[in-house]
């Protein structure tokens, strides 16, 4: 290299208050951002759940030269959580549990160096509220996956006393993004919530009439195309209302809906299709 | 479906003639042979032993959710129970509620669509109502006390659950039950401030409070949370997973150490379904449900006790056990309890049996 050219890019390391392998990790960014839209834009999942493991290494050791990265811990948190739900949790939901932690974590990174307190999960459910209170709408990303990934965490979770703490917390998270912006993630604060209400019995508090209300929202925002919320919508409201009808239609739509109906998410409607065949052939014990 | 369905002589004969449809009239053949055969295996097979070789299904209905302990310890219940019974005999759960609550579920067993349900005090009392005396309130002082008479008392209570036409699989009961409230509970006069729940329908509670001099507010379990929010009320009973569960805990500030009870709760199964199943497929039931109810009891223990201490951690405070005197208060409204419901949900002899049995230990 040039010396001249060499001297002018110490200069602008030394201007920008960078480290080289801070400026390289910057560099890279888009780079990233190319290699993780390719993912979910994979029509083989079986493909796309080897490549992810080495892509989210990589991702996290870009991390620790350049720790305040807002898009690198996003792209982390979004990955981490995606992983753990399209291909760990129904065989392995121990790891998937932990996974999910990664992922919120990353997120809360977001959030921290936006001011929120890196205490944010242990804080009692008032003062968690509270804390939500002071975000703006600029913290959505990362409260969304914050929230995200800790109720993947939690629904894994049901036997330890703390996943019922943090529900109130998962809550009010996701009602601050549904709040902020209902078409986040092909409208995940109403997929979120189509979940959460639809889950529970009445008497633990769920509610069906909103669980409805939120999936049906959802499929009007996505145009139907986000095949995940269909998957949603029977394994959730369909199974605790009984209606094996509705279950299956909703099932029957994902399966036959072409996987390219969204291409920037065919991977997504690819695991929800191959999800939808796992609880259509189990709907005899669901039913 | 098969020509030749070994069964009840009245399913056999349904089959037989759904048998007989154009195109299969070969079926009236079989079938009459079968007819001919069918004597001689009813006379040699015990009616239980006719089902050798199908599998027969438990339908079991709970509130808890799939994933917690009890939805956990059940399915290890029900892989054991199939790997003992060579797959002859299967459980279907039935978790979350999907089957509604626990009245919509006892009319589900007595129909034959639900075979086994977990129960708290209140679905084991729609069937038989003296169960009920083992929830009375400021009855039982320590774990040693209940422990003794669910022991000594199991026998005389699975003999009536029995007579009612139910097999009792197993105590899992609810757990201690505490005052939990946005003030502090440590005296009748506390108590008679504030501004109370109490389960709609629950004849021990409202005589708890007749007795306590508290005018409670009767709701259904699901309108708590709301009436919490909106101050309409601001006291409640549970137990401290239940508080954390129902998220009830978010929205009280103390919990009393003072425990009201100790909720019961247990395992049903319909006599018509296990009278079903073979003798030793009976057996190898009741011995695997024993063993994980067992499991299941410590448990729930377990998480009641980790509850307290997650609660705490959210900020909880926890009101210290009211003062002798006080406590001789709460203790002969327990007295006021018993004596207004003797005659009514159980009998004099009963309440004596357990009193004398607590005597034992005291």
């Amino acid at each position: 290299m040039n010396h001249r050219l060499l001297w002018l890019l110490i200069l602008i390391i030394g201007v920008a208050g960078c480290s080289t392998s801070q400026l390289a990790s910057r560099f890279a960014v888009p780079l990233v951002a190319g290699q993780f839209d390719s993912i979910n834009e994979e029509s083989d999942p079986l493909l796309a759940a080897t490549a992810i493991p080495a892509s989210l290494k990589m991702l996290e050791g870009m991390i620790k030269s350049d720790a305040d990265n807002p898009v690198l811990l996003h792209k982390l948190a979004e990955g981490f959580c995606s992983y753990a739900f399209s291909f760990v949790e129904d065989e392995n939901p121990q790891r998937a549990s932990q996974l999910y932690l990664r992922g919120r974590d990353f997120a809360l990174q977001i959030l921290v160096k936006e001011g929120a307190t890196a205490d944010l999960p242990g804080l009692p459910p008032e003062q968690f509220q509270k804390s939500i209170e002071l975000m703006d709408a600029a913290d959505l990303p990362g409260l969304f996956w914050f929230g995200q990934c800790w109720a993947g965490w939690l629904l894994l979770n049901l036997h330890d006393m703390e996943a019922f703490a943090a529900l109130p917390k998962v809550e009010s998270a996701m009602r601050k993004t549904l709040e902020w912006d209902e078409s986040f993630h092909y409208a995940g604060p109403h997929m979120f919530f189509g979940g959460f209400y639809g889950a529970r019995s009445k008497m633990l508090g769920g509610d069906p009439e909103k669980s409805k209300h939120h999936f049906e929202r959802n499929l009007k925002l996505t145009e139907n195309k986000f095949l995940m919320t269909q998957m949603l919508y029977a394994k959730t409201y369909a199974v605790q209302t009984q209606n094996r009808k509705l279950f299956e239609r909703l099932l029957k739509i994902v399966l036959e809906t072409p996987g390219d109906v969204l291409p920037e998410q065919r991977l997504a409607n690819e695991v929800a299709k191959l999800k939808a065949q796992n609880l259509l052939e189990a709907a005899d014990d669901l039913f | 479906m098969t020509c030749f369905d070994r069964g009840k002589v009245s399913s056999y004969f349904r089959d037989v003639l759904k048998c007989v449809t154009p195109g299969n009239f070969l079926c009236i053949l079989c079938g009459l042979a079968a007819s001919l055969l069918f004597a001689l295996v009813v006379l040699a097979l015990q009616p239980g032993e006719a089902h050798a070789g199908k599998t027969t299904y438990i339908k079991l209905a709970t509130l808890a959710p799939e994933g917690s302990s009890w939805m956990r310890q059940m399915r290890l219940m029900g892989k054991e129970l199939e790997k003992a019974t060579q797959g002859q005999v299967k459980f279907k759960f039935y978790p979350g509620g999907v089957s509604g609550d626990e009245k919509d579920v006892i009319r589900k067993m007595r129909i034959g669509q639900l075979h086994a349900a977990g129960f708290t005090g209140v679905g084991l009392g729609e069937i038989l109502p003296e169960v009920r005396v083992l929830d009375l309130p400021f009855l039982f002082k320590n774990d040693q006390e209940i422990a003794h008479v669910y022991e000594k008392m199991n026998g005389y209570f699975a003999g009536r659950f029995e007579a009612k036409g139910y097999i009792l699989l197993g105590w899992v009961p609810v757990g201690w039950i505490h005052f939990f409230s946005k003030r502090d509970i440590q005296s009748v006069e506390d108590l008679r401030r504030t501004k109370a729940w109490m389960w709609e329908g629950d004849p021990l509670v409202a005589s708890t409070y007749k007795g306590l001099g508290v005018s409670p507010r009767p709701l259904s379990i699901t309108d708590v949370m709301l009436s919490l929010q909106t101050g309409m009320i601001d006291t409640v009973y549970a137990s401290p997973m239940g508080a954390l569960a129902l998220q009830w805990f978010t929205k009280i500030k103390s919990m009393s150490e003072l425990r009201m009870g100790y909720a019961t709760g247990g395992i049903l199964m319909t006599k018509k379904q296990f009278s079903k199943l073979p003798e030793k497929h009976q057996q190898a039931l009741i011995r695997i449900s024993k063993k994980h109810l067992r499991s299941l009891v410590e448990k729930v223990q377990e998480d009641n006790n980790k509850a307290i201490a997650v609660m705490k951690k959210n900020g909880l405070k926890i009101a210290p056990q009211p003062s002798p005197e006080q406590l001789e208060k709460f203790h002969r409204v327990g007295e006021f309890v018993r004596q207004r419901l003797t005659g009514k949900l159980f009998e004099q002899s009963l309440v004596d049996t357990i009193l004398k049995h607590l005597q034992d230990l005291r």
